[in-house]
């Protein structure tokens, strides 16, 4: 029978039953009607009354409803109301009971029951066109619905997504905005406005549904409001609470009748999936007497669950049987032929173009592009049959098809269907196949196996009926093999391997599973594998089990959805670890969990990771090429491949350092590329970006330990100019008897050390002219150590810690939470806090928006002036202008005296004297940093500390003095206060003394990449998109600090510069003769140049023409753009330099020539004085 | 003679932390690891009588060469762990700079901390102190907590 046939014939009998029924009502008494009509509060009476009555007398309270408006106030909802007369502010009636509230929804729906068939039938029509995408014609549908059924959610929720698919997103947006225009803001412009968000193109629906449960969970309303709206939004409630299914009618009762009756249908759908259920009861006793009156295939699949009558099936479509028998037989043409055939007629057959994706997949037809829902259903399901993609975006797609056009049918069969690609069990979710199977009218003959066992008889009986001569209804309804000769051995296979499990014949499911595993079909044998782990595990063979799923997971990553990983991951406890240590599928299955899943067994796979290792002899993975033969194979190049990564090596107590781990990667590289050719470009790709990380990290870390440095090179040729005549006159002093040295030192030392008493006289600096001179060079070479504006430690000092890199560092994790304002320029103004001041603005209190935001920017203020209070007066070289600055090297009377005992005892050269000098200096400056260590501790943290506590305290107050709360921001404070805290240990790293390494070079591109991490390590979501060129003769530096110094400050000018995080930034190296020149340009955002940042760079210009030997003021003003000090580091050789930056057709440039002199150490540094600018001075990479 | 292992990456910290033992424990020994790794090396080498742990831990000793690979924000938990793995039972008190430990979704107060390494490794974790350079209480609640376990 036809469907139109049957809707014609249900509709006269519907038409009959009704004014039998009608005229056998009972009618309300006249006490209640009285009550009623003279009722001043007729609403408030109707709820009292609907709680009161006796059910068989609510139909005739529904008829005595005031059908004209209070005061102009509906008392409930009427069919038809359109739009502009729709209600969302009918008051709730009281709560009462689900089962009361269900005798209510019934009489109501009995009142309206043909309407009510109308529309069900109307939407129907809608969902088909929209499957099939006559957009047009659906359009005429839903105008057709609305005037006929008014206006209701329902409708205007599948209205916003047929907008959205048939003419994008404005339109769908225009919609939705009309629908608030001229409206309080009440539930439909809410809903209207979640729904225009789910329904964009570039919504998430997995993260619309997290986000909005997090969004509602602050809104200070009622619960049961709010468990509403998240039905509404995202279609889930909590159903396991009888009062939410209760909240839900007693809601939409009040909106309008057609999404009083869809929420109706809908929560008895998904109690139908528990027939245990005490709602289902309640439901499914009303709900057969409904599907007498109101023509709904739901209600009838409903009242079948309920009463097993087989009857109450004929409302629904018959299955394809041609397009299941072909299925069964294997003849795939067919099935693809008459599924085409079926779908034209029945568009939301799921399971025909279910049945028609497996047959297109094993052919490897591919599919017919069309547009609509279901041409995106046939994509979705191709896509998770084959699982060829491997992105999420099927799932997501179903997801998607779920959420925004959930008032239609077939979204719950398409959930049912992909759950069986999705879930590791071969046993189908019973849940989801009764919801699919009550929410559509469409009949899958393989719902039989998980109707309750009062149905199944009935159920084949109907299938038998109706399919004479087909062998599906056999098939399905029958636990044996059907004694059919052309059934498709996979699909006998399979039907066996069922039938084995539930005779509890696990032996032979098991031979049956591995049977089908040789299919060549990989969809048959992901099935084949699923059953064979289901199996191993359920007889707890947990060592088969695992090696099975890994196997099948490393040989068909794409069967991982459809594999038990999570349950093998929780059989391997320590003990099961412990006896299956030398299987290489336990950290195997641990790994896949751990990358697919969650971090819960991450420490477990480090450990399996290890005992695999300790289990065959070795420590290292390396040491595994022994045993190459005996573990040859896809899981042992899986294990090495992925799981034998730093990331996993590190928990290993076999490696001493970062380093020894990458060496060891580079080692498993090796090992695959011989073990596995087929991926060697992958290996070699690898051990490259290894290897080119190796150098990157010694480069930066070379830097990191750099910021306390002292350019001994340049103090030795400056000593050497300056100090080796007096020296000389120094030493002829000496020879002639004039010593500094007197005897008896060796005891005064052992004295001072001992803490025993020292002669006077070593305590004062001896006063005679040769005692001066070595005072005075001392205290030259010292001064010049700290003072130098080239090469002395206030320089560095200035480049590597003042400017920028303190404040970057200590700024950072406040604005990450958003909580610093930034300052405009130097001296300027701090700007307002925009992030939190909207955050609090749906407050709608503008003096705690305004407060707020002076407290932030005082905050601001405070926190930068403590950072540059620290930097300006702290991080200094002590003189009588900065009394503060922490570094000073006093000079005592008894190294003096210790010195000129050296001098005169091992008749001293010159370079000795300036390496001993140079050796007391860092030993002093050994003492400062500890200092500087002990200040950051116990001065700047808690500085920062009670200004953290300051603003936390305040904002609170002012909270709470207006009745609200802070969670967020103070959670953000709490976590800028630690971030601070462990920025500032990062700033004690600074604060050593880098033991010296060995000398390492390293090429233009790696310096560049340096260069670009230092400032990264400061401003981490800086990333700008590099392209860098190199012309001339290939080279590596060895002068790291200087190109370290100059890409930080080119770097640090593009991030201010360029206006956005990820830049285009291009830079070109040329080397010709004896430099290097080299050239930056980095896109810039428009707004951003503007005229004072144009004034600002000729500002620069300016102070460099005119600065000469400026450098002093340009260390001591912190906080610039750094320029004026690349143009000194420029300037330190001995040769001229150029420099030229500024803005140019949208972007930034800096253009500079670096003389080799300054980059490449001569050989021999420090004892020739003078480079050339030959290539002798060249160095090649001495390889590591 | 006793052993105390301290197991900090923060020199000024450490040398406070050996200053506190050598004052209220003369009697012990004190044993040092800066790393993660080094202090799971030390307590398999040895058996410390007390543990005092710093809660964010670099993996390796940093060396000129290289800064000491990732820094765990709850190294101290995986220190637990691993104790836990090789069966090793000692007396473990946690000591961190930090009243919010980690960032971003794992971020976890020091007092749920404490609760949630009570729970997981007992017989183990004596318990956590809150140390600060400034602040002097830190000496008092650590000696309370070592007490019982170092005469």
């Amino acid at each position: 029978m036809r469907p139109r046939d049957k809707y014609t014939h249900l509709k006269a009998m519907s038409k009959e039953r009704r004014h039998k029924q009608a005229s056998s009502r009972a009618t309300l008494p006249l006490p209640a009607l009285n009550k009623l009509r003279g009722s001043r509060q007729p609403f408030q009476t109707l709820s009292e009354l609907r709680s009161s009555l006796p059910q068989t007398l609510l139909p005739a309270l529904v008829s005595a409803i005031p059908r004209f408006p209070q005061n102009g106030l509906t008392v409930v909802p009427r069919f038809g109301t359109p739009f502009d007369r729709f209600r969302d502010d009918i008051p709730l009636f009281n709560p009462t009971s689900i089962k009361r509230e269900i005798d209510w929804a019934v009489a109501m729906f009995q009142a309206h029951s043909m309407q009510i068939s109308e529309f069900v039938q109307a939407k129907k029509k809608l969902e088909d066109l929209l499957l099939v995408g006559d957009f047009n014609e659906a359009s005429s549908v839903i105008e057709r619905i609305e005037s006929t059924a008014g206006f209701s959610i329902c409708i205007m929720d599948l209205k916003i997504a047929h907008l959205q698919l048939s003419l994008g997103l404005e339109a769908q947006k225009t919609y939705s905005r009309s629908l608030a225009a001229g409206r309080k803001a009440g539930m439909v412009s809410m809903l209207s406005y979640f729904s225009s968000w789910r329904n964009e193109e570039t919504s998430d629906p997995r993260r619309f549904k997290k986000e909005i449960p997090e969004n509602t969970a602050k809104w200070n309303v009622r619960s049961a409001f709010r468990e509403y709206v998240l039905f509404r939004t995202t279609g889930e409630f909590d159903y396991a609470t009888e009062e939410n299914a209760s909240t839900l009618l007693r809601y939409d009762q009040s909106y309008s009748i057609v999404d009083f009756y869809e929420t109706f249908v809908c929560l008895a759908v998904l109690y139908s999936s528990d027939a245990k259920l005490a709602e289902f009861s309640h439901f499914a006793d009303r709900i057969s007497e409904l599907a007498d009156e109101i023509v709904d295939p739901r209600l009838a699949k409903i009242a079948f669950l309920k009463t097993a009558a087989p009857q109450r099936l004929d409302a629904c479509v018959n299955p394809d049987w041609a397009t299941e028998d072909a299925y069964l037989r294997g003849q795939l043409e067919s099935v693809i032929d008459s599924s085409l055939r079926r779908i034209e007629i029945y568009p939301g057959d799921l399971r025909t173009r279910h049945l028609a994706a497996i047959a297109r997949i094993k052919l490897g037809v591919p599919i017919t592009e069309g547009t609509g829902i279901g041409a995106l259903i046939d994509r979705t399901l191709s896509s998770i049959v084959s699982k060829v993609i491997e992105t999420d975006q099927p799932m997501i797609d179903t997801d998607r098809i779920a959420l925004n056009w959930r008032y239609l049918g077939h979204p719950a069969t398409l959930d049912a269907i992909v759950e069986r690609y999705a879930s590791s069990s071969p046993l189908a979710n019973t849940a989801l196949q009764l919801r699919a199977f009550c929410g559509d009218s469409f009949v899958d003959p393989e719902v039989m196996t998980q109707l309750p066992a009062t149905c199944r008889s009935a159920f084949g009986k109907w299938m038998n009926l109706n399919a004479a001569g087909a062998i599906a209804p056999k098939f399905y309804s029958s636990n044996t093999i059907p004694n059919e000769e052309t059934l498709a051995p996979a699909i006998q296979i399979e039907k066996g391997i069922q039938r084995a499990r539930i005779d509890g014949k696990l032996d032979e499911a098991l031979n049956l599973s591995y049977e089908l595993n040789h299919s060549q079909s990989v969809l048959d044998r992901r099935i084949a594998a699923r059953w064979i782990a289901h199996l191993r595990l359920s007889r707890q063979e947990i060592r088969e089990a695992v090696r099975s799923v890994a196997t099948a997971c490393v040989i068909d990553k794409n069967s991982m959805a459809m594999m038990p990983v999570a349950e093998c991951a929780a059989a391997l406890d320590a003990t099961a670890r412990r006896e299956l240590a030398s299987d290489v599928a336990t950290p195997i299955i641990l790994d896949i969990y751990t990358r697919n899943f969650d971090g819960r067994y991450e420490s477990e796979r480090n450990y399996a990771y290890e005992d695999f290792l300790l289990s065959h002899g070795a420590t290292k993975p390396s040491q595994l090429k022994e045993n190459f033969d005996a573990l040859f194979g896809v899981l042992f190049i899986y294990y090495l491949r992925y799981i034998c990564v730093p990331e996993v090596m590190q928990s290993s107590i076999a490696f001493g350092s970062q380093r020894e781990l990458e060496e060891e990667r580079l080692a498993v590289c090796a090992m695959l590329a011989e073990m596995d050719p087929a991926h060697l470009e992958v290996y070699e790709e690898e051990s490259r970006e290894v290897t080119r990380k190796l150098v990157v990290r010694r480069g930066v870390r070379e830097v990191e330990q750099s910021k306390i440095f002292v350019d001994t090179n340049a103090i030795r040729r400056w000593a050497e100019k300056n100090l080796r005549e007096k020296f000389a006159r120094y030493a002829a002093l000496v020879q002639v008897g004039f010593d500094v040295a007197a005897l008896g030192i060796e005891e005064a030392i052992i004295n001072l050390i001992s803490g025993a008493k020292v002669s006077e006289e070593y305590l004062h600096f001896p006063k005679d002219e040769t005692s001066e001179l070595l005072v005075g060079m001392v205290s030259a070479l010292m001064n010049e150590c700290l003072t130098s504006s080239e090469h002395g430690l206030d320089c560095y000092l200035s480049m590597r810690i003042r400017h920028g890199a303190l404040a970057g560092q200590l700024r950072a994790p406040l604005e990450k939470e958003h909580i610093i304002c930034q300052r405009e320029g130097p001296r300027g103004l701090y700007t307002s806090n925009e992030f939190w001041t909207a955050h609090y603005w749906h407050w709608n209190q503008s003096d705690f928006t305004t407060a707020l935001d002076a407290r932030l920017r005082k905050f601001s203020e405070e926190f930068d002036q403590s950072i540059e209070h620290f930097a300006a007066e702290y991080i200094q070289i002590r003189t009588s202008e900065k009394p503060l600055g922490m570094f000073d090297t006093p000079i005592s009377a008894l190294f003096i005296r210790i010195l000129a005992s050296n001098i005169s005892e091992r008749d001293m050269s010159f370079e000795d004297f300036v390496e001993l000098c140079l050796s007391i200096f860092w030993t002093l400056l050994g003492k400062c940093l500890i200092a500087i260590n002990n200040t950051i501790d116990e001065n700047i943290a808690p500085d920062l500390d009670r200004l953290f506590s300051g603003l936390r305290s305040d904002v609170r107050s002012m909270a709470r003095e207006r009745g609200k709360s802070i969670d967020e921001l103070d959670s953000a404070l709490v976590k800028s206060q630690t971030g601070t805290r462990q920025a500032l240990q990062q700033v004690k790293s600074w604060f050593i003394l880098a033991k010296p390494v060995g000398q390492h070079f390293f090429s233009f591109d790696e310096l560049i990449e340096i260069g670009l991490e230092c400032v990264r390590n400061i401003h981490p979501e800086f990333s700008p998109s590099l392209k860098t060129r190199y012309t001339g003769e290939i080279i590596y530096f060895d002068q790291l600090p200087i190109f370290s110094d100059i890409f930080f400050i080119v770097f640090d000018n593009i991030r201010k510069h360029s206006g956005e995080v990820s830049p285009n930034v291009r830079i070109a190296g040329i080397l010709e003769s004896d430099r290097l020149q080299i050239e930056i340009h980095s896109d810039v955002c428009q707004p951003q140049i503007q005229a004072e940042h144009i004034a600002r760079v000729e500002l620069i210009h300016e102070t460099i023409r005119q600065a000469q030997g400026g450098y002093l003021r340009a260390v001591r003003s912190e906080g610039g753009t750094g320029l004026i000090k690349l143009r000194n580091i420029l300037r330190r050789g001995s040769e001229p330099s150029h420099l030229d930056f500024g803005f140019s057709d949208n972007s930034f440039y800096v253009k500079m020539e670096v003389p080799l002199v300054l980059v490449l150490t001569p050989p021999e540094a420090g004892k020739e004085g003078k480079v050339g600018g030959n290539s002798g001075n060249r160095r090649r990479r001495q390889q590591t | 003679m006793a052993e105390i292992l301290v197991i900090e990456d923060d020199d000024n910290k450490r040398e406070q932390l050996c200053l506190f033992i050598r004052r209220e424990f003369p009697q012990c020994v004190i044993q040092e690891a800066r790393s993660l790794h080094s202090g799971i090396l030390a307590v398999r080498h040895r058996a410390p009588a007390l543990v005092l742990l710093d809660m964010t831990l670099p993996n390796y000793d940093p060396s000129p060469d290289d800064a000491g690979g990732q820094t765990h924000s709850f190294g101290g938990r995986e220190f637990l762990k691993r104790l836990e793995r090789y069966e090793i039972k000692l007396p473990v008190i946690v000591v961190t700079q930090f009243t919010t430990i980690g960032t971003g979704p794992q971020a976890t107060s020091l007092d749920d901390l404490d609760r949630q390494l009570e729970v997981s490794f007992p017989g183990v974790y004596v318990g956590s102190v809150y140390y600060h350079a400034a602040i002097h209480s830190w000496k008092e609640k650590l000696l309370a907590l070592a007490r019982n376990f170092v005469q």
